[in-house]
């Protein structure tokens, strides 16, 4: 007898060496195991004997087959929980595959309603990714800001001057280097077409303090730049490939630029950005080094940007401090020039990404709700699917697939659609992308490139998979619910909406009605509040008008004459062009952040001491009101021009008459600047308000004196072109150059596009929410006529029955419809609160609406509400008119 | 019988781990063999047709180690696939129909 241990009865073990022999090595041990198993069994019924002599005709069966036994075991190598796993998946996928080919039409639905909730938040990722995911093509870029002046009053930031520049430069101890930097345009000629492009001109030390190092070549430096005169250039990588045909060769040759040879030093990798945001301009595509000698102690002129990178061990609030103590020392020491200014240090980051945020988390807020009510109504169809699926469900699980099992195959579908609806939403943002590239030139600020990166696909699939599980979750708890094994008693009968399901199905209908609800009132909201910005008279007609800005810089228009003689003869120059019928001239643009103000003092006129009276004012030629159509209100437009006077005759706007003669003729009234000058102005007419500072801010009291009295060197000049204005914009720039080419036509364009830049960012935000809006209306219309289609066919039988015992067609629609109408009215009221908490949100994008604007609110409901209604009513029509016979034999 | 086709004895094997309910290891398959058939049942029997009813795609199976499942011993489970309905089903139509009308004559 064989024993181990106290009472154990163990197999005999001759016999178990010869099944240990017959087994493969692979299943010895479960074989061992299991025979032990089944030993101890019939030892504890039979007794010891049976058992042995039960063992020892097992171990001879295996001996006997052993070639059996053998062959059948091939196969049976390692064996990981992760090939297991991968294997089973893999089967999972193929059911998967094969439902999705019984059921072509329901796959398609799912598949375009994902592709189309999807392929909305990849497109917001692009952009997301583009500005805040991808590193700035700088060396350390959060040590990089930019300086710059603003007026102290206005806070209106402005450009700074070459005197401040060069003291920021020398006397501060916070920066590793400051740099200054412009932007204008360039003619290259020579080797190629006459081509313009706008061009920087540069500090020679600007790319050692962005940290940017050539892709061919050496960047200029002082030295280099002193050498040469300044003729040096570097290029972009596009001019390279786009000019010179990406001939590493240009580097050392001479190119002429200006009509001058110039030396190409260097070209930048195709990664490099100017740290610029404007959105007029083009990139710039050349580099000059700017000498600015003799400029050192011009407080005056204000043209020039700068960019600084911070100590290592400075921070920006030390930084900031220190500017601080320069600002007050500037002040003191050239009150004229710096009085009042204030200097103003941003980070690199907060300057180019601070506007664009608020609008892409918006967009991500919108896409996330739009992708919620998608994964609903996809939720809804693989439900109303689920109840025709419960017998294989059932099935399934009589096979031993357990709860986990059934769970897991349910996402793996989910996961199936939503990918292949990614895929179809990937493919139409690359077939789209041009768009998102000009969408994100339009209403951002033009300085990224929108990618379609791994990136993005990585995000695709990632919201893929979310959005599969998510949608697949109400499915799988029916899957692996009780009602199971109820369906494999009935016959798998569709049942309608069992309880679970059924309320589920009604959680997501007023989830999709409720989310679109939101969506369509913000949408609401944004075209209103964007309507009232634009419906805002500008005071100026902008029709047919073009525009372009000048400097005449002082070192070569030394006088007050010499600045003068430019400008006449530029005046003249453009009002030779043809097709140009009118030619105006102003300090300060309006819609422009450059503008100027003086305290007055108005005799008769009642003010509080503590507050004198102020007023913006522009130096002008006459020509300027009507050229811009300025409505002249009361007098007339003064005639001096260049020439100095004085007794000055100024126009005033309707404010400041309004402000200061409140109910009086406001034509010959006389006021002066509060600063000390004698010179007294006489109101020689009044004009309409114009919008100095935008569509969303009120009209200053404003005062337009002659050029002669308020010379200035900075003036924009206005044109009024009959015919279209973008088509003579290459005259005007010819002309000009003609009087001097080395003074570019600054940001040259029609008065109209520089009007559509200031509300870009409004009418994009509108428009993509409109977009967003119209999306979630549908898909939303769409998931609620499925799902009214499914439940009203559900209850065909009842609804023959009915019909049967007299019921008329309007109380079956009545009985059919009161379940979906109660169902939309909570979806819109919890829609209008959160309509109320997003209004409340975007408060601060909103411009002369409310947040909670009742017309926007009103008409998202009643949109939503006769949608729905309509998505219900139409198959509730079809139920009630279907033969009372035909109901109860349907099934 | 071709490659899709089940013997006897797999039928009935087949047919046990079913009634079992869920995946099952040989121990409880033999047990449901042997009061079911109301006779003894090779155990190498049962070994040679759960695999090579696996090879048919008709059971899948996975080990369940010692470390993990806390038993004495390594076990193999057993569960059926969708592959084996439709055999099943058409061994059971063969049946019954052969048997159709049968029974009467040959019940004592």
């Amino acid at each position: 007898m064989t024993t181990g241990g106290e009472g154990e009865v163990r197999p005999p073990a001759l016999a178990r060496a010869v099944l240990r022999w017959a087994v493969p090595r692979e299943e010895r041990a479960v074989v061992d195991g299991e025979l032990a198993e089944l030993f101890r069994r019939r030892a504890a019924d039979g007794g010891a004997g049976a058992a042995r002599r039960w063992y020892r005709r097992q171990a001879a069966g295996f001996a006997l087959r052993a070639w059996s036994v053998r062959r059948a075991t091939v196969g049976y190598g390692r064996e990981g929980t992760t090939m297991r796993l991968l294997d089973d998946v893999g089967g999972d996928l193929r059911w998967a595959l094969r439902g999705f080919r019984k059921r072509p039409a329901f796959a398609a639905v799912a598949v375009s309603t994902l592709a189309l909730g999807i392929g909305a938040n990849s497109a917001i990722f692009t952009l997301v990714s583009a500005y805040f995911l991808e590193p700035l093509p700088y060396e350390r870029p959060d040590r990089i800001v930019l300086l710059w002046e603003t007026d102290r009053n206005t806070m209106d930031v402005t450009t700074v001057s070459p005197g401040n520049y060069y003291t920021w430069r020398e006397e501060t101890r916070s920066f590793v280097d400051v740099a200054a930097f412009n932007v204008n345009t360039a003619t290259l000629s020579g080797d190629g077409p006459a081509e313009e492009v706008t061009a920087s001109v540069v500090a020679p030390h600007f790319f050692d303090v962005l940290g940017a190092s050539p892709f061919l070549g050496r960047a200029f430096d002082e030295a280099t730049a002193r050498e040469t005169d300044g003729r040096v250039v570097i290029v972009s990588h596009s001019l390279y490939v786009r000019r010179f045909g990406a001939d590493p060769g240009v580097v050392g040759r001479d190119i002429r630029v200006d009509g001058r040879p110039h030396r190409v030093v260097a070209v930048l990798p195709p990664s490099f950005r100017q740290p610029e945001r404007s959105l007029s301009w083009q990139r710039p595509e050349l580099w000059r080094p700017m000498l600015l000698d003799e400029r050192h102690d011009d407080f005056d002129s204000r043209y020039l940007r700068t960019v600084a990178r911070l100590r290592p061990d400075v921070s920006l609030e030390q930084a900031r401090e220190e500017m601080a103590l320069v600002e007050a020392r500037m002040a003191e020491a050239y009150p004229e020039q710096n009085g009042g200014r204030h200097i103003l240090v941003r980070t690199l980051d907060e300057y180019l990404m601070s506007d664009a945020r608020a609008t892409l988390y918006m967009l991500l807020a919108a896409g996330a709700a739009v992708l919620l009510i998608v994964c609903a109504n996809v939720a809804n169809l693989t439900l109303a699917r689920g109840e025709e699926r419960r017998r294989e469900f059932a099935v399934r699980a009589a096979l031993g697939s357990g709860r986990s099992r059934l769970l897991r195959q349910v996402m793996v579908e989910g996961v199936v659609l939503a990918l292949a609806g990614a895929a179809v939403g990937a493919a139409l943002v690359f077939v789209g992308r041009d768009l998102l590239q000009a969408v994100q030139a339009r209403f951002f600020s033009g300085l990224v490139d929108v990618r379609l990166d791994g990136k993005v696909v990585l995000f695709t699939a990632a919201v893929a998979v979310a959005a599969g599980v998510l949608f697949a979750i109400p499915l799988a708890r029916a899957a692996a619910g009780p009602e199971l094994r109820a369906g494999l008693g009935e016959g798998g009968e569709r049942t309608g909406a069992g309880p679970g399901s059924g309320a589920t199905r009604n959680v997501l209908i007023v989830g999709q009605v409720g989310l679109a609800t939101t969506l369509l009132a913000v949408a609401a909201l944004l075209a209103r509040s964007f309507n009232e910005l634009v419906s805002v008279p500008p005071g100026f007609d902008a029709e047919g008008v073009v525009t372009l800005s000048l400097l005449a810089p002082s070192a070569r228009y030394e006088t007050r004459e010499d600045v003068r003689a430019y400008f006449e003869d530029v005046w003249r120059g453009l009002e030779a062009v043809p097709g140009v019928s009118g030619v105006g001239m102003t300090s300060d643009m309006p819609f422009t952040t450059e503008n100027r103000w003086t305290t007055l003092r108005v005799p008769g006129a009642d003010f509080d001491p503590g507050d004198p009276p102020r007023a913006e004012f522009h130096a002008v030629l006459p020509e300027f009101f009507d050229v811009m159509g300025i409505p002249v209100l009361a007098g007339a437009v003064f005639r001096d021009r260049w020439d100095p006077v004085t007794d000055v005759e100024v126009v005033v706007n309707r404010q400041l008459a309004e402000t200061f003669w409140p109910g009086r003729d406001p034509v010959g009234q006389t006021f002066a600047m509060d600063s000390g000058d004698e010179a007294t102005f006489r109101v020689a007419g009044v004009v309409e308000n114009v919008l100095d500072d935008g569509f969303d801010a009120r009209p200053d009291p404003t005062f337009y004196l002659p050029w002669g009295a308020q010379p200035n060197r900075r003036m924009a000049v206005v044109a009024r072109v009959a015919g279209d204005p973008a088509a003579v914009l290459a005259d005007v720039r010819r002309a000009v150059h003609r009087v001097d080419p080395d003074i570019p036509a600054g940001e040259l364009r029609t008065l109209r596009s520089m009007l559509a830049e200031t509300v870009a960012r409004p009418r994009g935000a509108s428009l993509i929410g409109g977009t967003f809006a119209l999306i979630a209306l549908l898909v939303a219309a769409a998931g609620i006529y499925g799902v009214m289609s499914y439940a009203v066919q559900s209850r065909t039988r009842e609804i023959g029955i009915r019909a049967a015992l007299g019921a008329s067609g309007r109380q079956l629609m009545g009985m059919v419809l009161g379940q979906s109408t109660r169902l939309t009215v909570v979806g819109l009221a919890l829609g209008i609160g959160g309509a109320l908490a997003a209004g409340a949100a975007l408060s601060g994008l909103l411009f002369g609406v409310r947040s909670w604007d009742p017309t926007s609110l009103l008409v998202a409901a009643g949109l939503l509400g006769g949608v729905a209604t309509m998505a219900a009513w139409v198959p509730a029509r079809r139920a009630v008119r279907v033969d009372p016979r035909e109901a109860l034999r349907a099934e | 019988m071709g490659r899709t086709g089940l013997g006897e004895f797999e039928h009935q094997v087949l047919l046990s781990i079913l009634r079992l309910g869920r995946e099952s290891y040989s121990v409880p398959i033999v047990g449901e063999l042997e009061r079911r058939t109301g006779r003894g049942v090779a155990t190498s029997a049962v070994y040679i047709a759960l695999r090579r009813l696996e090879k048919k795609g008709m059971l899948r199976s996975r080990l369940d180690p010692p470390e993990e499942s806390g038993e004495l011993h390594p076990r193999r489970y057993f569960a059926l696939t969708e592959a084996a309905l439709a055999p099943l089903k058409e061994a059971r139509r063969a049946y019954l129909s052969l048997w159709e009308g049968l029974e009467p004559a040959l019940d004592d």
